[in-house]
């Protein structure tokens, strides 16, 4: 499946990205896939991790099976897994370099701003009719079990999985 | 620390989010609170990474790894990293149709949610770490502005950055580095 190499060095770091990957997993294969793939693309929000991961391994499996799922996740996974190896090693190299300190420095500060922003590209996707409450209510009672609390993450997202289970379903718009 | 046990503490971080970024609280809360064998900084920096290379943001696992314990650390958070995903396979294979029941997908909802509002708080450490006097200040502020107003891709906004504090450090304007 050569499909998935080439079709990994787009830049994926969003879900936006997952059609891009389908076609190229699938090629002419893709309208037959095209039912399957949508359940898919829902199922990929549901699985725990890297979303385009999920993915991949899904598109994978529904073309060739488990050595399709396998042969895609590690297509998507290594080279950037690579990519991301050799530059940590490089910034770990600069620890003692004032030049780069400098210029690593001004991109942590950035990288703030990204924690950040990320936190509404999670919640945005829910933020929206009746649901809009409710995004603030947990979103802010996890913040704060963590922060004044000082609840373990993960026990938050237990107590999150919890509350969720007993609240009621969501309006749709 | 061994690798096994770096394994499990970087997959707890992935198997509980259902976004890149979403395991950070987990990560920080066990290597840098817990363990003690990662700084804030090396988690901002393996964001910067990630942010800086193609590829999923989740990526940032196996710069974790390798910060934590070398190459061996690399190969235990780039499985941490593909683990979840097979997870996919059982979920399309047999349970599609019932993961749309409402119930479940209402505890993945509040999960979600709730993971946003613990990167927010996972957050207020690593500014603490990254943002020490007005230059590196004004550089989260205006990059967290352009990206939430604008398409600029990351990547220019921390090259942008790096420039932006090199040039602040080679007039004194950082005097911390």
């Amino acid at each position: 499946m050569p499909e998935l190499l080439r079709t990994h060095p787009d830049r994926c770091h969003n879900l936006p990205a997952l059609p891009y990957v389908a076609e190229g997993l699938a090629g002419k294969n893709l309208r037959r896939l095209s039912d399957r793939r949508a359940a898919s693309f829902a199922l990929t929000r549901l699985t725990p991790g890297t979303n385009v991961l999920a993915f991949c391994t899904g598109v994978g499996w529904l073309l060739r099976r488990l050595p399709g799922a396998v042969v895609a996740l590690l297509a998507a996974s290594i080279p950037c897994a690579i990519m991301v190896t050799m530059l940590t090693a490089l910034f770990s190299s600069w620890q003692d370099n004032q030049l780069a300190q400098s210029a690593i420095h001004g991109a942590i500060a950035a990288a703030v701003a990204i924690t950040v922003k990320t936190c509404w590209t999670i919640a945005k996707p829910h933020f929206k009719g009746h649901a809009r409450l409710r995004v603030v209510l947990v979103g802010a009672a996890a913040f704060l079990l963590y922060v004044i609390a000082a609840i373990p993450a993960i026990e938050v997202l237990l107590l999150a999985a919890a509350i969720g289970a007993l609240l009621p379903a969501t309006p749709r718009e | 620390m061994n690798i096994v046990l770096l394994y499990l503490l970087l997959l707890k971080g992935t198997i509980t989010a259902f976004a890149g970024l979403a395991s950070l609280p987990v990560i920080q809360d066990a290597f840098v609170f817990q363990h003690h064998v990662l700084t804030d900084k090396q988690l901002n920096e393996a964001v910067v990474i990630t942010r800086s290379t193609p590829g999923p943001v989740g990526l940032y696992i196996v710069s974790v790894g390798y910060f934590v314990a070398g190459a061996p650390g690399t190969i235990a958070g780039w499985l941490a990293m593909i683990t979840p995903a097979f997870l996919i396979i059982p979920l399309v294979a047999f349970a599609g149709r019932r993961m749309e029941h409402p119930r479940i997908k209402n505890v993945l909802e509040t999960v979600v949610i709730a993971s946003a509002g613990l990167l927010l708080a996972a957050a207020i450490p690593l500014s603490r770490d990254a943002l020490t006097d007005p230059v590196t200040i004004g550089i989260a502020v205006v990059s967290l502005a352009l990206l939430l107003l604008t398409e600029i891709d990351t990547l220019w906004i921390i090259l942008a950055a790096s420039v932006i504090s090199l040039s602040a450090s080679s007039i004194g304007l950082l005097t911390h580095v």
